[in-house]
């Protein structure tokens, strides 16, 4: 493949995230897409692909018709929960690149009565033998995290750092749901009401609505755009279960396999990478996904994370703009993950800006682990 | 009798799963050709793809593989339980199964210790299995 066909995000867009109880989800939507579109300096007719969920699980490609009035020739839908839109990414590159669709939109949104789980677009649903037990992600989350306990002697207070680190971004970060709350310490996680033990309220992603978009095309085109364009250099996924009771871990999961197929393809290493990105439902997500990314051996991710490691100055950034636990978690939110990777990257991230940052590694996770892509992003 | 939790949607696959709680067995598919036991339901084997099995009922023990004490964030249907144990229960056969554990403080549950099944008559249709610990009833 020619350099002048590779696949580069040129177009970011965050809506306002919070309750939006006055919004539609489609009118959040709308925003979202026009937003992204002016970020790339591009216009609706330019517009040839879509990927990700529609407003409220709507379908996508005849209602993206006709709501901008425009003819697509490419679509993919993706249904990996949190993930499911930021998980089109690889879909939209590949696409690109074999220029089936010269400019994909990835949008998301979520508006109006908000109900956990509105606007992903659907996801892996637990099956009767998980739902008799008014079991739910939390639940499933709590015992992965026990177990990791178990396993590696993983502490609650090593937990607790993922949530101080998403807060003191997100303080950094004036569009975050939770920032203006102020910094929060391990002892403020650990006192915070139990959920599921040992997660603690603080440990447990927020709830709230939201919407933005990414518009994707070839590095020739971005040629011409008002953005840095921001390169795909790695994409992999994984997949090892459906039932958490068939996993074949509980501590491990299809991120291995996921970050292992991206680190190749990109050609880099672990050690290349200046700020991450992961999927923090809730804090024991990050410290899994760190160790089956490769940042650290596997039950070594409490020590990788602790004194302030993962925090902006630490040796690895992770959730600049403050996660699922303090930035939003309203509709397909892995997609607000790659915008802040993005933003960094451009070197447009303000107060929160990782120093000389030139690669960047996304880990999306959707559902309760089921569901997992990595990314590694880097500027041309 | 009036049950207000999820009810389980029973299928072709299922059936003999729930079957088999009324007669206060705990059943799961075992491979006719390589013998694994498996759960959830499947129509295929994960071992050796093969789609024969026959039901076989399994003893109900196991150890806790892992557990949490739930204290909130739950539907109305549990709201009356708090604070409850949901565990992860790995069968001395292998197969590893979701329930509540019963007849435990939270405080005593750990990972590894002995269960053995509980059947529970939730509705005059449906048997639920449940999990205790393995010395409780003695």
């Amino acid at each position: 493949m020619s350099d002048l066909r590779r696949a580069a995000i040129v177009g970011i867009y965050m809506t306002e995230q919070g309750k939006l109880s006055d919004r539609t989800a489609g009118s959040v939507y709308a925003e979202s897409v026009l937003g992204a579109l002016a970020d790339a300096g591009l216009g609706v007719k330019d517009i040839d692909g879509i990927i990700g969920t529609g407003p409220e699980g709507a379908g996508i490609a005849g209602d993206f018709s006709d709501n901008f009035g425009v003819t697509l020739r490419f679509q993919a839908q993706t249904g990996v929960g949190a993930s499911s839109s930021s998980s089109g990414i690889g879909i939209a590159a590949m696409a690109i690149e074999r220029g089936y669709a010269d400019v994909v939109i990835i949008p998301t949104a979520s508006g109006g009565a908000i109900r956990p789980g509105s606007g992903t677009g659907g996801g892996p649903t637990p099956s009767s033998f998980e739902h008799i037990w008014g079991s739910n992600p939390a639940a499933v989350y709590a015992m992965a995290a026990r177990r990791h306990m178990y396993e590696y002697g993983t502490t609650p207070a090593q937990l607790a750092e993922v949530a101080v680190a998403a807060r003191k971004h997100a303080t950094l970060n004036p569009a975050s749901v939770m920032g203006e709350r102020g910094l929060i310490s391990v002892e403020d996680v650990l006192e915070s009401r139990m959920i599921a033990d040992p997660l603690h309220l603080y440990d447990c992603c927020l709830v709230n609505a939201g919407g933005g978009a990414i518009v994707m095309t070839t590095m020739e085109r971005a040629q011409d755009l008002r953005t840095t364009p921001i390169v795909l250099m790695g994409w992999g996924e994984g997949f090892t279960f459906h039932d958490i009771m068939t996993a074949p871990s509980m501590t491990s999961f299809g991120g291995v396999v996921a970050a292992t197929t991206a680190f190749a393809h990109a050609g880099i290493s672990r050690d290349d990478i200046d700020v991450a990105g992961i999927s923090d439902h809730f804090s024991i997500n990050v410290l899994i996904e760190l160790e089956d990314a490769g940042f650290c051996g596997k039950g070594e991710g409490g020590d990788f994370i602790a004194g302030g490691a993962i925090q902006l100055g630490g040796r690895l950034p992770v959730n600049t703009d403050g996660g699922f636990l303090s930035n939003s978690h309203g509709g397909g939110c892995g997609l607000y993950t790659v915008v802040e990777l993005v933003r960094q990257l451009r070197g447009e991230a303000g107060e929160r800006q990782v120093e000389n940052c030139n690669l960047a590694y996304a880990h999306g996770t959707g559902g309760t682990f089921q569901g997992q892509y990595a990314a590694i992003f880097g500027r041309r | 009798m009036n049950y207000s939790k999820p009810i389980p949607e029973i299928t072709l696959l299922t059936e003999p799963f729930w079957e088999g709680l009324r007669s206060k067995e705990l059943r799961m598919q075992a491979c006719s050709q390589c013998s694994v036991l498996r759960f959830i339901p499947k129509e295929v084997c994960p071992d050796c793809s093969s789609v024969d099995y026959v039901w076989q009922q399994v003893s109900g023990l196991g150890m806790v593989y892992s557990y949490t004490t739930i204290h909130g964030g739950v539907g109305p249907a549990f709201r009356d339980d708090l604070p409850f144990v949901t565990v992860i229960v790995e069968l001395d056969e292998g197969p590893r199964v979701m329930s509540h554990l019963i007849n435990c403080l939270p405080d005593a549950v750990e990972i590894g210790m002995r269960v053995s099944v509980v059947f529970e008559d939730a509705t005059e249709e449906l048997t639920l299995y449940k999990f205790e610990p393995h010395d409780a009833g003695r």
